[in-house]
């Protein structure tokens, strides 16, 4: 009976500290939210207030200006043509990694990780220079070349893992039955890892849209995203909390809703399939 | 003859088919780092400021010999390597609470487990933004609490004495989910059979924990460390939103003293040859524990 009721002790005591540690995670973002739909008073108001009526005009003045709107259609641009482009020259790499005999194959994975774990800021000294010099300063081209160094990397760890989970007896099959081990890709083992697929490709889209210090130096007014859009809330208009916390809600949205539909890879990814 | 041997290339049939896969992606990858590694070489061994560019000269390896003897240089290598140690034993001792939790009956696990890993999918401009204002003097949530209790409102991020505290407490809230995430799929994974016959030989639970469950989550533990090591590494975009380095130098890690050399002083030969340091850390660092971590069932 002791240890029945020790064991419920536990239980609880485990719920009060998980649950409490999930308040403390959702509190800043909750925090975030309820401030953009504040008036300027309320915003301000010491102690923060909870109750209080509702208004969009954050979410009109951030949409209203120009520069927002502009940032999130480059952050879409080039988050996507990064996604796409890592997948083409990936999903092909991965597949000879995974199924072929490809000699030092553990130097090819660890050369691969070494560019993944390169700091942002080695990247971003001498490409600024190079970019000035051969006019691919503030362009998408430009930073669709320095975000794929991060993400093809990203990809391919990732789907020869995928790869590789998918019995190697099932293509086989297919090519006694006089398929050629393309058509077997496309028509077996492709299929089988549509998921897998799709997981990298949006984990690849996060790690571009959340991206701040390339797109901080390597893009112009013109092509700047939203992070760093975001961040000149700040310089021009003072600190007028209710946009910044509007515009933050827009950014980190898209982020957040793809992270919780690929939950299920989401560590898997984040370390490069090392915990499964 | 030679037709067929295309065409079984191309279908992949071929031994060497993986070349044909394999060896455009690894080229442009190639080109992408190497010609930029080797550009910041040739910049590093260089004293060439931006704003003076008729003084650019070779000075072969001064630069180094002064990256390496830069106070401030030194001061940035200790903020980081402070931040780092202390941000890292905190998320691991709160992440292998939470995981060991997590692992236990909880009411509304599946929505727990989403709330939980917010913090570490939000743009970390935005997380940097949020806490900016929590932490803000005047109408800061944060400070208001804290000015409830000792009847003082703290400029937390203002003062050099707690600026770095404030950016911990940050980096712990955003990414201690992380670790407790894969902590708890490799608690999830443990064998019960140890677990039997250490409860007959009537063990406690911290004996439990230290003997058993410890060595058994050890690798876990070190895939956990070094992720995270890379990360708070090259840590640098919170500092930017959120303190720029200061007040004074207190939060300026190698990153972002890099950066302020190469964007703001212009000294772009000086910054190159603190990256080709920084680079060399990185590459010691992976190949030395990397390469044991990732790779065991490779070999």
């Amino acid at each position: 009976m002791g240890l029945k009721n020790k064991n419920r002790i536990t239980t609880l005591l485990c719920n009060v500290f998980i649950w409490g540690c999930a308040f403390l995670c959702a509190y800043p973002i909750f925090w975030m939210i309820t401030t953009a739909f504040k008036d300027r008073i309320d915003a301000f108001t010491v102690p923060p207030t909870y109750i209080f009526s509702p208004h969009l005009d954050n979410f009109r003045a951030v949409l209203s200006s120009g520069n927002f709107m502009s940032a999130y259609k480059n952050s879409l641009i080039i988050s996507v043509s990064t996604c796409l482009l890592a997948l083409l020259l990936g999903i092909p790499m991965a597949y000879a990694l995974a199924r072929y005999k490809v000699r030092n194959k553990q130097g090819i994975m660890m050369w691969l990780l070494s560019t993944k774990m390169a700091p942002a800021i080695l990247i971003a000294v001498p490409y600024y220079m190079i970019y000035q010099k051969i006019g691919l300063m503030g362009t998408y081209i430009g930073m669709i070349i320095v975000y794929l160094i991060f993400n093809l990397a990203f990809t391919v760890w990732m789907l020869k893992g995928f790869i590789e989970s998918v019995p190697v007896e099932l293509s086989e099959a297919a090519r006694v039955d006089g398929a050629a081990r393309l058509t077997a890709f496309f028509r077996v083992e492709a299929p089988l890892m549509k998921g897998g697929i799709a997981a990298t490709a949006i984990l690849c889209f996060i790690t571009v849209w959340n991206e701040f210090l390339l797109a901080l130096v390597l893009t112009s007014f013109r092509t700047q995203t939203t992070p760093v859009a975001i961040q000149n809330f700040i310089s021009f208009e003072g600190i007028r909390w209710g946009e910044i916390a509007a515009a933050g809600v827009l950014v980190a949205a898209p982020a957040v809703i793809l992270g919780i539909a690929v939950r299920k890879y989401l560590i898997t990814g984040l370390t490069m399939g090392a915990v499964k | 003859m030679n037709k067929e041997k295309i065409k079984r290339l191309v279908t992949l049939e071929s031994e060497s088919s993986w070349k044909l896969l394999f060896y455009p992606g690894r080229w442009i990858l190639l080109l992408l780092t190497m010609v930029p590694t080797i550009y910041a070489f040739w910049l590093s061994i260089q004293n060439y400021n931006l704003a003076k560019p008729t003084q650019r000269s070779f000075v072969l390896l001064r630069n180094y010999l002064n990256v390496v003897t830069d106070s401030r240089f030194l001061g940035a290598l200790g903020t980081t390597a402070k931040f780092t140690v202390c941000s890292l034993a905190l998320e691991l001792v709160l992440g292998m609470l939470i995981a060991h939790c997590l692992a236990k009956r909880i009411y509304g696990k599946e929505i727990v487990q989403i709330i939980i890993m917010l913090p570490m999918i939000m743009t970390p401009v935005v997380v940097g933004l949020i806490w900016k204002m929590f932490y803000d003097a005047e109408f800061g949530v944060i400070s208001y609490y804290i000015s409830a209790v000792t009847g003082k409102a703290p400029n937390i991020l203002g003062e050099s004495a707690s600026s770095l505290l404030g950016l911990i407490v940050v980096d712990v809230w955003e990414w201690t989910p992380y670790v407790a995430l894969i902590l708890l799929a490799a608690i999830q994974s443990l064998p019960m059979e140890p677990y039997e016959a250490v409860k007959v030989d009537g063990a406690s639970a911290v004996q439990t924990f230290r003997y058993l469950t410890l060595p058994l989550l050890q690798p876990a533990i070190a895939v956990a460390v070094m992720f995270r090591f890379m990360d708070l590494f090259k840590w640098m975009d919170t500092i930017y939103i959120m303190t720029g380095g200061g007040p004074g130098t207190s939060t300026e890690t190698l990153s972002y003293y890099a950066y302020m050399n190469n964007f703001k002083f212009l000294e772009v030969g000086y910054a190159a040859a603190m990256c080709i340091v920084m680079l060399l850390i990185v590459l010691f660092i992976c190949n030395t524990i990397g390469k044991k971590l990732l790779l065991k069932e490779e070999s």
